[in-house]
């Protein structure tokens, strides 16, 4: 299952943060801090797949946000990948040519759209439209 | 909302962190000022307010008022007014908080609403919450929601994960014979989402305990059949071309958790949709597709491996693995590396054909990332047997001196324990530890120096007197040595030194002048363990008694508590009244009783 979900940009702010696991806001402090040295200082030709205490990590690069997925030792690699890229073509069709400052301003729609594509740390559904069809039907809910 | 909008501006204007700090002060006193006076606020005042909360809470604010009316909104019957009532809770709550007893109705209540889009934001929130309470009061609503069959999909999706959010916090939620048979005709379901969903909650139960769920195993076949055979999908399921990776994977996964298939028409199904994963994955130059094929491409081979002998795939599944550690892409370099550790370890049998890559491995230890050493390191120690122990050991004690910290001490380790594992002689065993205590004496735990004491205690004489010759040799050899060596040469000599005492050069005076160079800057640890030395030698050859006697008294006084009270204890014991005594407990150590190696724990 997926531990936790972070999205950082290259300083080290955190534009997006989800926990399937329990820690303190002191611990979260702490993680958010290493896992973005951990992702800024790999070199680019390396894998995307780094071991981080009893759990690893697959992150991805879009211009100057990291997104990282911490999950369990035996979890699918390259699905988990190829998830964040799914993740980023939702956030990409709902805003229209999404950039960092969309996160921001929309941080309630992020987390909304978040929660109809992973819940309880793992993936709920995996078609594009059904879930951009149905955030399209909460967004429009008074 | 503009006004959030607007809030959000203002703090991104501000040219430093002491503005923004001065800008939230201001709004927090400002909303704590409206929540206390305006007890008719409306629901949309306090919306607005509530997200204002969130924002600063994100940017790392501490909040500590709200709360109230955060509850307040859950019970809303507008949607936008409920939803951040519950988006506060997911953000500022976590399990076991005290608050999540007041909220606990509250969410039953939307949980059996007839309103689907409460209920929704209901699991949503068990989901982001929920612990054992929520596992004992709400599970029953949530199976009967997961189970019903007028329950509208994107509700039964949720429902299937909050079942396995429940499980995960009370195993007792989903009993096999109660919940089995419900929950597994779910897996017969046309709709993919669902299906996804449902198989999620299949494998975390089956993580735990798969007894009463076999029933799983042929269901997951059939709709692998249907996704890679029968092509039966619809097209908003397909991934850059390919069939829901996600539920391809998932459903393999499944299948790794029962025995090879023994029913002919389920081993058919099987081997069927292996082979045409295997044969079928080609390399293609978009990026995603050529990752989600690889994906579903590396758990086929995960789950031809497990099937092992049976699998007709496992001798093709052998050869992509041994292309795919050469590659130049490293995320399948990784993969491949990983996944032939696998094969090593769960089908011993397959060795031979590995061995004929053992220089490409070897290769992958010095690659520049971190990430695919480790994987080096694991496949070479789950290669190795009895016929290449001596040559892997002897590649990792060279690539030891060149190595980084990070991954120093487990190769340490490994080294030890493959050692120790696979050795055919034991003088051999001896050399490597030596060196190993040699050249990385930091990364060295105690265990594995206590565990080649035990084994030469054990052996008999001639290992003891090869170790006693060993640990000499070397330590007339180090200038500095490390702590750690000094300790085990100590601790053989102490015990063994009688093996070599009457060779030349290692007389019982040259082994106490010797170990007594580096008695002087030792801690006192490495001291403590080197008076029980001197003694021991004392005992056995009159000669040192003077010498030894000295450096008694000398550290009698001696400030480190466990130094001054052996050197005290040791000048009594010499004295005449406790002669026969002082034989007994001078002697040499008994063997150890054989146990589990502690290196190995």
């Amino acid at each position: 299952m997926i531990q936790f979900i972070l999205l950082q940009n290259r300083q080290g702010k955190t534009r997006l943060s989800k926990y399937y696991r329990t820690y303190t806001d002191d611990e979260k402090i702490k993680i958010e801090a290493e896992i973005h040295r951990i992702v800024t200082t790999r070199d680019q030709k390396f894998t995307n797949f780094v071991e981080f205490k009893q759990y690893k990590l697959i992150y991805r690069r879009y211009a100057g946000l990291f997104f990282t997925l911490c999950v369990d030792v035996n979890d699918n690699e390259l699905v988990y990948f190829e998830s964040i890229h799914l993740f980023v073509e939702l956030l990409d069709q709902f805003f229209g040519n999404v950039c960092e400052l969309d996160l921001v301003f929309n941080f309630n729609k992020v987390y909304m759209i978040l929660d109809e594509f992973f819940l309880a740390g793992e993936v709920q559904e995996t078609s594009k439209q059904t879930i951009l069809h149905r955030v399209q039907d909460l967004d429009k809910l008074e | 909302m503009r006004g959030l909008t607007v809030f959000i501006s203002d703090l991104r204007n501000c040219s430093s962190k002491e503005q923004e700090e001065k800008r939230v002060e201001k709004e927090m006193a400002h909303i704590r000022s409206k929540f206390t006076s305006d007890s008719n606020m409306n629901g949309y005042n306090r919306k607005k307010y509530v997200w204002k909360i969130l924002y600063m809470y994100m940017l790392g604010y501490e909040v500590d008022f709200g709360h109230m009316e955060a509850v307040n909104l859950l019970s809303s019957q507008k949607y936008s007014e409920k939803s951040v009532g519950y988006a506060w809770c997911a953000l500022m709550l976590r399990e076991g908080d005290e608050l999540l007893r007041l909220i606990i109705n509250s969410i039953r209540v939307d949980l059996i609403s007839r309103n689907d889009n409460a209920v929704c934001l209901a699991l949503n929130s068990i989901c982001n919450v929920g612990g054992k309470e929520f596992a004992e009061t709400l599970s029953n609503d949530v199976l009967k929601l997961l189970t019903h069959n007028i329950t509208k999909t994107y509700v039964r999706k949720k429902a299937a994960l909050t079942a396995l959010r429940l499980f995960r916090k009370s195993n007792d939620t989903l009993p096999a014979e109660q919940w089995a048979d419900r929950i597994l005709a779910l897996l017969d379901e046309k709709n993919i989402g669902v299906l996804t969903s449902v198989t999620s909650l299949v494998l975390g139960v089956l993580a735990v305990d798969s007894a009463g769920w076999e029933a799983a195993a042929p269901k997951a076949a059939r709709t692998l059949t249907r996704l890679v055979l029968n092509k039966d999908y619809s097209n908003d399921y397909l991934y850059y071309g390919i069939p829901t990776p996600w539920l391809q994977i998932k459903l393999l996964k499944v299948l790794q958790h029962f025995p090879p298939p023994e029913e002919h028409a389920l081993k058919l199904r099987v081997s069927e949709v292996l082979q045409r994963i295997v044969s079928g994955t080609e390399v293609t130059k978009n990026v995603n597709k050529n990752n989600a094929t690889h994906a579903v491409l590396f758990e086929a081979i995960n789950l031809s491996i497990h099937l092992g002998q049976s699998s007709e795939t496992l001798p093709q599944c052998i050869n992509l693995l041994g292309r795919f550690i050469s590659i130049r892409e490293a995320n399948i370099r990784y993969l491949g590396l990983d996944t032939m550790a696998r094969l090593s370890q769960e089908q011993p049998h397959t060795l031979d054909d590995l061995k004929k890559h053992q220089s490409t491995i070897l290769f992958s230890l010095k690659d520049p990332d971190i990430s695919i050493r480790r994987r080096a390191l694991d496949l070479v120690y789950a290669m190795c047997d009895t016929a290449t122990v001596k040559e892997t050991v002897s590649e990792l004690l060279n690539y030891l001196d060149n190595a980084d910290d990070h991954i120093k001490e487990e190769l340490v380790l490994k080294i030890a324990i493959l050692s120790e594992r696979f050795a055919s002689d034991n003088s051999w065993y001896v050399d490597v530890v030596l060196q190993l205590v040699r050249s990385a004496g930091d990364q060295v735990a105690d265990e594995v120096w206590y565990r080649i004491v035990q084994i030469v205690t054990n052996q008999g004489e001639d290992l003891q007197r090869y170790a006693a010759q060993g640990v000499w040799t070397i330590l007339n050899a180090e200038v500095l040595p490390h702590k750690n060596l000094v300790k085990v040469a100590g601790y053989v000599l102490g015990e063994f030194g009688h093996t070599i005492a009457e060779s030349p050069g290692s007389s019982p005076s040259e082994q106490i002048t010797l170990l007594h160079k580096h008695f002087r800057n030792a801690d006192p640890d490495v001291r403590a363990l080197l008076l029980n030395t001197y003694v021991k030698i004392a005992h056995t050859y009159a000669e040192v008694a003077q010498m030894v006697s000295e450096v008694m008294q000398q550290h009698s006084a001696a400030m480190d508590q466990e130094v001054q009270q052996r050197a005290a204890e040791y000048i009594s014991l010499s004295a005449p009244s406790l002669a026969s005594i002082k034989g007994t407990v001078l002697e040499m150590m008994p063997h150890f009783t054989e146990r589990e190696s502690i290196v190995s724990k």
